[in-house]
């Protein structure tokens, strides 16, 4: 059991300090079990109440599901608000999705959906033109399934690629605004990273693009409004945007974006001179605005800024959630939280006159759990919450009476 | 959130890792690696453990950059004896794919000055991306030669399906506190990004290419 990183050019010279590093390992097993424990008692409230200021929207959870067996995490959600209810979609790390109606406090459990592996997103359809009755999960598995939630548990079309022998794991995928077309992106298959695309009506496979990735590919999105668009983001740190109306993938890479860094979440957002706006949040914890003309980001927001823009003891460390829009002009806030504990600090920032510049929006009191997933709905104010104790929330203004 | 490795234990290790190399010399330059092996994480659930750390001591000195440059920024080039292309040497590459990719295997980075980087998709395919080299951008308010300073000073990491990482720190020819000062940023960094931080670390190892790896934690 010991952790000896030797490669093959020194395996040779370094057989007796082989059994050294065991011994040390065995030892290091106990010190590092002590270290755990100690860790643990001196863990504090992480709130710092020196820096307690008045958020300026006041937030209540108004629903609370608990996902009963033990270590699963909610790892991806979306939701659709129909009416006075709010129908939302999780993405267990157990290989299910679970649907939920809520209404007035009263929630149903709709269906449970299975994949084969790991779900990666789970989408309802698009609201201009499909119901949200219409849900895909896509998978590592290698498949997209569409279910149709009037009919129970019906898997009505599944998008695959089985033009291998074997499926290519899937990392992310998204749905034109149309609901015409779906695209995929892959991790690295023998070599290469795919972004796939199906006609959704035919579930035929239209084709795909390997040249432009070195790396898995972790977002994929089409643009809210041109169907045309996509982008794409990688674990080797580059945006690529397309034009799929092209038929070549040559002809269809328009730019590629350098983060310079690893991409972990991709979003669109429109700014009041009805500009588009890429968010990007890295795999190390800091956020870029990109303007799609640019060929640098024209915000880059620190992890260190937004740590220490958190109403949380100094010293600690912030994680991004996710970005969203806070208004029809295009503000967009970050909801963010803290690995410290239990996760417990859950909250959000505006991003101030393009960033980096962070001012604290709410906090989000009695969560329970390290937010992985999120989804905001600023018609309404609602935010809807998914994490690592399998924990499910809907968080309303506390001065809303819906869900009370 | 205070370090596990104590002072000691860094320079004892490092000046292992330095002497060893100074009697087994190679007739290359060594590189010195972080090993780190990672416990209670799992790669199915947890965040992914990816992304780039500058140092401030340029690990991989022999590096070769290519600027990808607007006549200034080629005569800028050329005086500062760095390698670089205009668009008419772009040009000609005519998007061929074994051409744009001898061009990416012949550099291990490149930069472009505003003017290129967004002629690249055009002039040149997706080649550079493919092989994981799209340039980073140059402008003309930055120095040229900090850039490319900066470029090399910058280290990737990233965990795949197994519970360890390597990350190039640092070389043999490094003076000690160098490549202590390296390391112990790359750790501190490293297990910020962890979500139990130290205790999702199961072990730390430094180790040179052909040297004995010597454990820190």
């Amino acid at each position: 059991m010991t952790l000896n990183f030797i490669t093959d050019t020194d395996s040779s010279e370094s057989s007796s300090d082989g059994e050294e590093t065991s011994d040390h390992s065995s030892f290091n097993e106990e010190g590092s079990l002590e270290e755990d424990e100690v860790i643990d008692i001196n863990e504090q409230p992480v709130f710092d109440s020196s820096k307690e200021i008045d958020y300026n929207i006041k937030y209540k959870q108004a629903f609370e599901e608990v996902i009963i067996s033990n270590d699963v995490y909610i790892l991806n959600l979306d939701a659709h608000k129909i009416g006075q209810s709010l129908r939302i979609a999780t993405a267990l790390s157990n290989f299910t999705c679970n649907i939920y109606d809520i209404d007035a406090g009263c929630k149903s459990i709709r269906v449970s959906l299975e994949h084969e592996k790991k779900i990666v997103d789970v989408k309802f359809g698009s609201s201009n033109t499909q119901l949200s009755s219409i849900v895909y999960t896509g998978s590592e598995d290698g498949t997209i399934k569409l279910w149709d939630l009037r009919i129970k548990e019906k898997c009505v079309s599944v998008f695959k690629d089985d033009t291998d022998a074997e499926l290519k794991p899937l990392s992310c995928f998204d749905v034109s605004c149309d609901g015409r077309f779906l695209v995929a992106g892959t991790e690295v298959f023998k070599d290469d990273a795919f972004l796939l695309f199906w006609d959704i009506r035919t579930t035929n496979l239209l084709g795909g693009y390997w040249d432009t990735h070195q790396e898995d590919i972790t977002q994929v999105k089409f643009h809210p409004t041109e169907d045309k668009t996509v982008i794409s983001g990688s674990t080797d740190g580059i945006i690529n945007l397309f034009d799929v109306t092209q038929t070549t993938e040559q002809d269809a890479f328009q730019s590629s974006f350098n983060t310079k860094s690893s991409v972990a979440n991709l979003r669109w957002f429109k700014n009041k001179n009805e500009d588009s706006i890429i968010s990007c949040v890295t795999h190390t914890e800091d956020v870029q605005l990109w303007h799609t003309t640019d060929s640098s980001p024209y915000s880059i927001i620190p992890r260190d800024t937004i740590s220490s823009s958190m109403n949380v003891k100094p010293d600690l460390f912030s994680q991004i959630i996710n970005c969203h829009q806070t208004d029809k002009n295009g503000n967009i806030m970050l909801l963010v939280g803290n690995d410290n504990s239990r996760g417990e600090h859950l909250q959000s920032l505006n991003i101030i006159n393009d960033g980096p510049e962070l001012s604290p929006r709410s906090l989000f009191k009695d969560n329970k759990q390290i937010v992985r997933c999120s989804w905001y709905d600023y018609n309404h104010g609602i935010m809807v919450t998914g994490g690592e104790a399998g924990i499910l929330n809907v968080w309303v203004p506390s001065d809303d009476e819906i869900f009370s | 959130m205070s370090s596990k490795v104590s002072k000691d234990t860094l320079y004892e290790a490092v000046n292992v890792v330095l002497t060893q190399a100074k009697v087994n010399k190679k007739n290359f330059l060594q590189t010195v690696e972080l090993q780190i092996g990672l416990k209670n994480y799992d790669p199915q659930k947890d965040k992914r453990f990816s992304g780039t750390i500058k140092l401030k001591h340029i690990p991989r000195p022999k590096m070769k950059v290519c600027i990808l440059g607007d006549q200034q920024h080629c005569d800028e080039a050329e005086v500062n004896k760095v390698p670089f292309m205009d668009v008419e040497a772009l040009k000609k590459l005519n998007k061929n794919k074994k051409l744009v990719k001898k061009l990416a295997k012949r550099y291990d980075a490149f930069l472009a000055s505003e003017a290129l980087i967004k002629q690249i998709p055009r002039l040149l395919g997706p080649g550079l991306n493919k092989a994981g080299k799209f340039p980073g951008l140059l402008s003309h308010q930055e120095s040229m030669n900090m850039k490319i300073d900066e470029v090399k000073a910058t280290i990737k990491f990233q965990m795949k399906k197994v519970l360890c990482l390597c990350v190039a720190v640092g070389h043999v020819d490094m003076k000690s506190d160098e490549l202590a000062h390296n390391i112990h940023l790359s750790i501190n960094f490293l297990v910020s990004l962890l979500k139990k931080h130290w205790q999702n670390v199961k072990s730390l190892h430094i180790k040179s290419t052909m040297g004995a790896p010597q454990r820190l934690y």
